[in-house]
């Protein structure tokens, strides 16, 4: 009785209200009026669906076929002994025919660069040679004057690849770019074309490297093979952290050992992150003062870093560590033990036997069976 | 007017502002997720990853995968894990306690033995067993932890305690992963330097029918199984327009606990997965933000639209069915975990839009329309119904879901391109055109028999039999 009384009253109270909201018939004629609107809306984007599907069909098929002419074209120039004369073969017929399109322009440009990325030498020049015939550095340049940040990018990228000296005014003007991925490539760009002279950025750059930023960088400076770093100790005093960190990767890669006193005065920097970075680099550069430091510095340090600190004592540490190490096993962090047991049985495996055979309390005893099966002791 | 009319009118006001709100929303994310999948896809062209499987300053990334009775898939899918490309990689599998022979085919095939391990058990979980490592030096990546059984959230905070990298990958183990997902879900840990990136997640695909040989996908197929079909749009449509728009406004709320990676210390801060709730995915993340914005400390959670995870997705009703009850339930449970945020300016964007959002278009909107269900009926019951306003409305809601599935099916051509013949394509439309009759109330249902199980304090994760990915290339 109670639930049909209930139930009355909800449909009296949604009648009575669908009744005075429905009762107006502009609001039908609206609601068909969307609806209309939203099948055209439909429509269109089925069209625009089955359009792309068709579309992409296309380019695949077309991008085969092109990349084979294109293929053809681009061994020949890797292969070529006079790239001029092979150029000058090519009739202006032809090449109107393949280039006056936009879209195989790109498709032949494209296997241009990932050609010329993999391979190096005479042939590579070969490649440059044909690129700059084919008046493809033009393309390259119109996107530089797009107003899409990818285009852009993508343009920086091709002259960059294509070593386009001639044009590296016109790509620095894009440094501070206020897109952070066409800022990168023409950072890396500056880098390519003018050697140690496109690290200048460092001393100026105001916005922070990103990691990802700073390991494209890094890679960069591998391929122009760079070595010579003067302005190094300035990027070491950097009020941008991130430059200082980048630097100290420079640092590692390059193994700067001369560098080593400037890294030492990064370990009481005021970011932990660069503190970091510095104790992770002495490891690679280091001689023999380095350790009683990274002692003196042990315990202000956070636990990321104390970890640093106890595997590059791992594995650069001698016996006369071990007194050290085992000042500090009686950590509260257990993975902070775990380590400093792991560094001793690196050390000192004699040592880390006496500590295995008197203590035989959990967890430290499954701390040393581990340390003793992963060394074989 | 009597009180009566008056109680209704606004009624009537509240379910179509509500319903506008809801339909706004969609629009919204819609046209939003279009600038962050053409910002990435352009992103993509200038990006090399190889630099990154080179680097020795890759991010370190630990892969939990957690596994109950995955017997019958087991091998296979670690040996898929055991094949993705990334140098600074562990793979720890933990068996929680599994029932069937799991461990025993791994111990055999993978010639494991057991180690002495010691684990900071930073996050408290079940009792450990033993911890199983590889006399093969090739598979010196791989960890097997064997564990009392505690539930998927219990394995995964045992793999939090093993792990020894700084950033955490959490899968389901009987997921099949791109080759080149790590490399692609451990860039945009990198990629901020003003911003801590606290998880990241990419998509989930739906891999029913699709070719599978030595757990590697060979070739991609649209689900022939209705259901598979309907999720694989449903996925679609989730993954491509509502978490890449969610991602735009750094809102998102939930990465999918078949796939996402995660900044260990801040998951071990927030306290680790809840073991009290089925939905830990959702709950961990939002625990996630809210201890970072508790610190004030800028953060971001990044996702990004490559098809990197790819999934078996419940072929039948009775499987879907719990699923679903156990998303309801889990959605529920965190929004009441999390009820302080709600509209809490302090949050910023989670207090005042996603949990809001959350709120009303998630966890009500079920509620709202099955009430809406009962209360037509007895319209129809009592001769009520106005039946060309009816009409009208139906016609009119029902082409604008019918346009939103057919918008998430031209973004996926316009992007990835996974289902490319254009017969998959009207498979999909015309899948679109079913799925609000035949598969929206059912889904409807489950979370209403869910939120009624929830009342009742039923507390089970539902079994999810899998059959496994059994076809293979001819």
């Amino acid at each position: 009785m109670l639930l049909s009384t209930l139930l009355i009253k909800i449909y009296y109270l949604y009648a009575t209200s669908l009744a005075c909201f429905f009762s107006n018939i502009v609001i039908l004629n609206q609601l068909w009026v969307i609806t209309d609107i939203q099948l055209i809306i439909l429509a269109i984007a089925i069209t625009i669906t089955f359009f792309n599907i068709l579309k992409k069909r296309r380019n695949k098929i077309r991008k085969d076929t092109f990349t084979n002419y294109a293929n053809l074209l681009i061994e020949d120039a890797i292969l070529s002994d006079d790239i001029k004369g092979l150029c000058t073969a090519i009739t202006l017929k032809k090449y109107n025919a393949v280039f006056n399109d936009e879209a195989k322009k790109s498709l032949f440009l494209d296997e241009l660069l990932f050609a010329k990325n993999n391979i190096s030498g005479e042939a590579s020049d070969n490649l440059i040679f044909l690129y700059n015939f084919l008046q493809l550095h033009q393309y390259s340049l119109s996107k530089l004057g797009d107003n899409k940040w990818y285009i852009n990018a993508k343009g920086i990228q091709e002259l960059t690849i294509m070593n386009a000296y001639e044009y590296t005014d016109k790509i620095s003007h894009f440094v501070n770019n206020t897109h952070e991925e066409v800022r990168i490539e023409a950072l890396i760009a500056l880098l390519h074309l003018k050697g140690n002279e496109g690290l200048d950025f460092l001393n100026h750059i105001k916005y922070p490297l990103s990691d990802w930023q700073q390991i494209k960088l890094l890679r960069e400076l591998t391929l122009i093979n760079i070595t010579e770093f003067d302005e190094i100790t300035n990027w070491l005093s950097s009020t941008n952290d991130s430059v200082i960190i980048f630097s100290m990767r420079i640092v590692r890669r390059y193994r700067l050992f001369h560098m080593h006193e400037q890294i030492k005065n990064c370990i009481n920097h005021h970011n932990p992150k660069v503190r970091l970075a510095a104790i992770i680099t002495l490891k690679d550069i280091y001689n023999e003062n380095t350790l009683n430091y990274l002692k003196e510095i042990y315990t202000k340090e956070n636990l990321t870093n104390q970890l640093t600190i106890i595997n590059t004592i791992k594995e650069i540490g001698t016996v006369a560590d071990i007194p050290f190490l085992l000042k500090n096993l009686y950590s509260p962090n257990k993975i902070l033990i775990l380590d400093i047991l792991t560094a001793i049985a690196q050390i000192d495996s004699e040592k880390f036997k006496q500590i295995l055979s008197y203590i035989d309390v959990f967890p430290y005893r499954t701390m040393l069976l581990q340390v003793k099966q992963e060394f074989n002791i | 007017m009597n009180w009566q009319l008056i109680v209704g009118f606004f009624f009537s006001y509240a379910i179509l502002l509500y319903s506008l709100l809801l339909i706004c929303g969609y629009i919204f994310i819609a046209i939003y997720s279009i600038g962050e999948i053409e910002k990435y896809l352009h992103k993509n062209i200038l990006t090399d990853y190889r630099l990154l499987a080179e680097s020795a300053d890759a991010p370190s990334i630990s892969i939990l995968a957690p596994a109950y009775n995955e017997g019958h898939t087991i091998v296979e899918n670690v040996r898929s894990l055991l094949s993705i490309y990334y140098t600074n990689l562990e793979i720890i599998i933990i068996n929680d306690g599994s029932k069937d022979d799991s461990l025993e085919k791994l111990i055999a095939i993978y010639d494991l033995y057991p180690i002495e391990y010691f684990y900071n058990e930073l996050i408290q979980t079940k009792e450990i067993i033993n911890v199983y490592k590889s006399h093969n030096p090739v598979y010196k990546r791989l960890k097997v932890v064997d564990k009392k059984n505690g539930g998927k959230a219990d394995a995964l905070n045992m793999g939090v305690n093993i792990a020894i990298n700084d950033y955490i990958v959490c899968i389901d183990v009987d997921c099949i992963l791109e080759q080149d997902a790590i490399l692609k879900l451990a860039k945009p840990f990198m990629e901020y330097s003003n911003e801590r990136v606290i998880a990241a997640g990419g998509v989930v695909r739906i891999a029913n029918s699709c070719d599978v040989e030595n757990g590697k996908l060979i070739q991609i197929h649209l689900p022939t199984n209705f259901l598979a079909r309907v999720q694989a749009l449903e996925y679609t449509r989730a993954f491509l327009l509502g978490r890449m728009a969610w991602s735009r406004l750094n809102g998102l709320l939930l990465i999918s606990g078949a796939f996402g990676a995660f900044e260990k210390e801040i998951v071990i801060e927030a306290g680790g997965y809840n073991t009290k709730t089925v939905g830990e995915d959702i709950e961990l993340l939002v625990r996630m933000r809210r201890y970072m914005e508790e610190k004030n400390e800028k953060y971001v959670v990044s996702f990004i639209p490559d098809p990197l995870c790819w999934t078996e997705a419940p072929s039948s009703f009775k499987i879907l069915g719990r699923q679903r009850n156990r998303w309801a339930r889990g959605t529920i449970e965190t929004l009441k975990i999390h009820k302080k945020m709600f509209f809490n300016p302090r949050y910023g964007v989670l207090g005042m839009l996603s949990y809001p959002y959350w709120f009303f278009f998630e966890f009500l909107a079920p509620i709202i329309e099955f009430i809406g269900l009962l209360i037509f009926i007895l319209l129809c019951f009592f001769n009520l119904v106005n039946w060309s306003f009816f009409i009208a409305l139906l016609v009119c809601v029902y082409s604008f879901a019918f346009l939103y599935s057919s918008f998430a099916i031209l973004m996926e051509v316009a992007s990835y391109n996974q289902y490319n013949k254009p017969t998959d394509i009207v498979k999909l439309l015309i899948t679109a055109l079913i799925e609000p009759i035949f598969f929206h109330p059912f889904v409807v249902w489950s979370a209403i028999k869910g939120t009624f199980d929830l009342i009742r304090k039923k507390h089970t994760w539902g079994e999810m039999s899998r059959t496994g990915f059994v076809k293979k290339v001819k």
